[in-house]
């Protein structure tokens, strides 16, 4: 396949992620898990020889879940409950929780209670993460689920499984690295939208199809495409769920280079140390990974300061303006925007907030703030 | 009690300016016995921020929080506290004192990590957070293991903070002070399972500040002693709160404390009492048990109300209606706080359909008082009413 298909090919996943993974599910007869949130070691549904999935609700209105969460929690929380209501995911074998913040935590509760779906797991992972203490907890806990997944899809998470199943994900996440690395060094190459659906692809196919097709497409991609020297902007926040918006950016004139989101960046930075899976254990090499990938929001650690990171990440790949994004009514983004807002405004990189609710986009609108932001990047040079 | 609250504020004031004892700031869920046995004052933001919210200031407050960039969607205890930090705007002149360091715990809501590490930022002090894993179902014995490590680390964290050795003698000492206070509240709101109610869960939650902030203290347990005596002599003389009370009725979540006035009115007017609430009820929970205390209050902790599943949650308050024989269920959806809030549609579900108990649930906030819509309450609770009387009647 060349890159053009192999494109059309993750957008068609992206446009139909319940379709796709339902197709896969029948065609590879496996079970397959969905999942809230990037911190869930995916590594492992994997070895248990089921398809893990990040479930993400639909862009429209809300038809059951409002008769069990309040108007006042986040879109993915209610769009995703309203999934299972509809009887959406009913063929899906499981779904895990793994701990992030309030709403999700409750979720879990009225998930159990609700979304009839068979095999249901929470993992409660520490929100601290610098300390030994946290993560003993955090190797046990993953232990815990380790025997859960055993136990109900009648396997052994072996370490050999393990081991074998972290390779295939961390070839996953260098190849969507690479392609990264490709977008920012020659933006023009390829659409930021392109990128997002090869970020997305990968939470909705088998990750061995993903590294096939990644393969090719990075083999195919036009490295020397020349650039104009466009205005280069990040997004930083939770999940980008309207791809529009990047479109937005990049038809303004400006090229997205990078992220720092869930449905992004965060989602394949830092591989699973192999060498460390091989001498103390895979499952304490994946803690390792939680521990040390740059934090989300809602997890706790003194000795990773977000506002810094984000400062550094635009450094490196020369931004010069952040947008920020996120869910509206989403607590752990909510609290630590001030901060970030700060600490680019010490760089003198000027941002923008975004606030979206999945049933109600207002796209129109923020198609014009957008190309105003765009406008003032370059007014800003 | 406002002697007893205003001698608390007093010293700390005090403290803060001749520097003569540390301060802390800590979480309503947090590991306060231990700050007692160091000499540490403890302050509650939280405690703090329903002040402002019963003292009509919170709007302003979250008003310069929102200027500063934090979402109006952020708890209003939060967007209090910290706007009052910032303009040192409050009921207390000055505002609350500055701590020295900081104590967390997770166990009520994720909301306070957050809050903390806001707040360990803006004071530039230390932060302990407690991080005490979700139950689900039942505890596990690594989540167990985890929080007594934690509470192993605080005691070399105090130490530090504190320039001193640990006593642990005086730890035992207050640990068992702070457990008969909780007797004792716990009596206190059981004198509400008598018919009439000799006061109203809006009694209890005036009450309720020295449970939360001098817990572990002689003061606390003589005040409570003499409220119990009180409120016995009220049942003996068969005194009611809500004079007439036809109604018996449970209340769900934080109050809303910038209506107390008005819907305590609004209740009693029906002859409605509200005998007993999960809120304060909450507090009972914290109980030390085993030999070791240090282990016992981790495990008292890990084990908060809003730190269960809400299958427990609905055990608990199942619990409740049938101790204070409650008519029907009053459920405040708090925008502020979602750990509380959400599920409690299904919550209230449950309960009506399992007990056949009529619920109703108010939209509303805890300090911030723009979301609250006075005309629909009203006319939202009248007709509860009328469905609960209903029902009493019917049932006779
Ligand atoms: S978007 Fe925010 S509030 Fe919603 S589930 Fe994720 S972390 Fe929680
Ligand atoms: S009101 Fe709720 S969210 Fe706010 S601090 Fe209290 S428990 Fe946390």
């Amino acid at each position: 396949m060349g890159r053009d298909e192999v494109l059309k090919t993750f957008e068609g996943v992206v446009s139909d992620p319940l379709g796709s993974i339902k197709e896969y599910k029948e065609k590879e007869k496996k079970p397959v898990v969905g999942y809230f949130c990037t911190y869930t070691p995916e590594e492992m549904i994997h070895a248990a020889g089921a398809i893990p999935f990040r479930i993400i609700g639909e862009n429209k209105a809300v038809e059951r879940a409002d008769g069990h969460l309040q108007s006042y929690s986040c879109s993915l929380i209610r769009t995703g409950l309203d999934l299972a209501l509809l009887g959406k995911l009913d063929f899906v074998d499981g779904t895990v929780f793994p701990h992030t913040c309030d709403s999700i935590q409750r979720l879990s509760d009225i998930w159990k209670v609700n979304a009839k779906i068979d095999y249901h797991a929470d993992v409660v992972l520490p929100v601290k993460l610098n300390t030994e203490s946290a993560k003993k907890y955090l190797i046990e806990e993953l232990g815990a689920f380790r025997k859960s997944l055993d136990e109900h899809f009648s396997t052994t998470v072996s370490d050999k499984k393990l081991r074998e199943s972290i390779k295939v994900y961390n070839e996953m996440r260098d190849n969507l690295s690479r392609l990264y690395r490709i977008k920012n060094e020659a933006p023009k190459s390829i659409t930021a939208r392109d990128v997002n659906n090869c970020v997305k692809a990968a939470m909705y196919m088998p990750v061995e199809e993903h590294n096939r097709l990644m393969a090719e497409l990075l083999a195919d991609l036009d490295k020397g495409a020349k650039d104009e020297d466009a205005p280069r902007v990040i997004f930083s926040g939770n999940l980008c769920v309207f791809p529009e918006i990047l479109d937005f950016v990049e038809k303004a004139g400006a090229y997205v280079v990078g992220d720092d989101m869930c449905t992004g960046y965060r989602y394949f930075v830092t591989n699973v140390d192999e060498k460390k899976g091989d001498d103390l254990g895979p499952i304490e090499a994946i803690a390792d990974r939680i521990i040390k990938r740059p934090i989300c929001a809602a997890k706790h650690n003194p000795d990773f300061d977000r506002g810094e990171f984000l400062k550094s990440l635009a450094r490196e790949v020369k931004a010069e303006g952040v947008v920020f994004l996120f869910l509206k009514f989403c607590d752990p983004h909510s609290f630590d925007y001030p901060r970030l807002m700060k600490s680019l405004d010490e760089v003198k990189i000027p941002h923008i907030l975004i606030e979206t609710e999945m049933d109600n986009p207002a796209l129109g609108q923020l198609r014009t703030r957008i190309e105003a932001f765009v406008e003032m990047i370059r007014d800003n040079r | 009690m406002r002697e007893l609250m205003t001698a608390y504020y007093t010293e700390a004031k005090t403290a803060e300016i001749d520097g003569s004892k540390k301060i802390a700031w800590i979480t309503s869920g947090g590991p306060v016995e231990p700050l007692h046995a160091m000499d540490v004052i403890p302050i509650y933001p939280e405690n703090h921020s329903a002040m402002l919210g019963a003292s009509k200031m919170s709007i302003e407050m979250c008003e310069v929080a929102e200027e500063m960039g934090y979402s109006r969607d952020l708890c209003s205890y939060f967007r209090g506290d910290i706007g009052s930090a910032v303009t040192k705007k409050s009921p207390i002149p000055g505002a609350l004192p500055k701590p020295d360091f900081l104590v967390a715990a997770n166990n009520i809501c994720g909301t306070v990590t957050k809050w903390y590490e806001i707040l360990s930022r803006f004071f530039d002090v230390p932060l302990f957070l407690l991080d005490t894993p979700f139950i689900h179902g039942k505890i596990t014995k690594q989540s167990s293991e985890y929080v007594e490590a934690q509470m192993r680390e605080l005691i070399s964290f105090l130490e530090v903070n504190c320039g001193k050795k640990f006593d642990h003698d005086r730890f035992k000492e207050v640990a068992e002070t702070a457990l008969e206070g909780l007797y004792l509240w716990e009596d206190i709101l059981a004198t509400c399972e008598n018919r009439p109610a000799p006061m109203s869960c809006f009694d209890a939650f005036f009450f309720i500040a020295p449970i939360v902030t001098l817990r572990g203290t002689k003061e606390c347990n003589e005040f409570y002693r003499k409220l119990l005596a009180e409120l016995k002599q009220r049942v003996e003389d068969n005194i009611a709160a809500v004079p007439n009370e036809k109604i018996r009725l449970l209340w769900d979540n934080i109050p809303i404390w910038t209506r107390l006035r008005d819907l305590s009115e609004l209740f009693a007017s029906h002859g409605a009492c509200l005998v007993a609430d999960t809120y304060t009820n909450a507090w009972a929970r914290t109980k030390i048990e085993g030999d070791d205390p240090v282990k016992g209050l981790g495990n008292a902790l890990h084990k908060a109300y809003l730190n269960i599943d809400f299958q427990q949650m609905i055990k608990e308050v199942k619990g409740l209606i049938k101790r204070f024989s409650a008519d029907g269920f009053v459920i405040h959806s708090n925008r502020s706080c979602k750990p509380y809030s959400l599920g409690q549609f299904d919550m209230a579900r449950t309960i009506q359909e399992e007990l056949d108990i009529p619920t109703i649930i108010i939209e509303a906030d805890q300090t911030d008082d723009r979301v609250f819509s006075e005309e629909q309450t009203k006319t939202r609770v009248e007709a509860f009413i009328e469905t609960v009387t209903e029902k009493i009647k019917k049932a006779l």
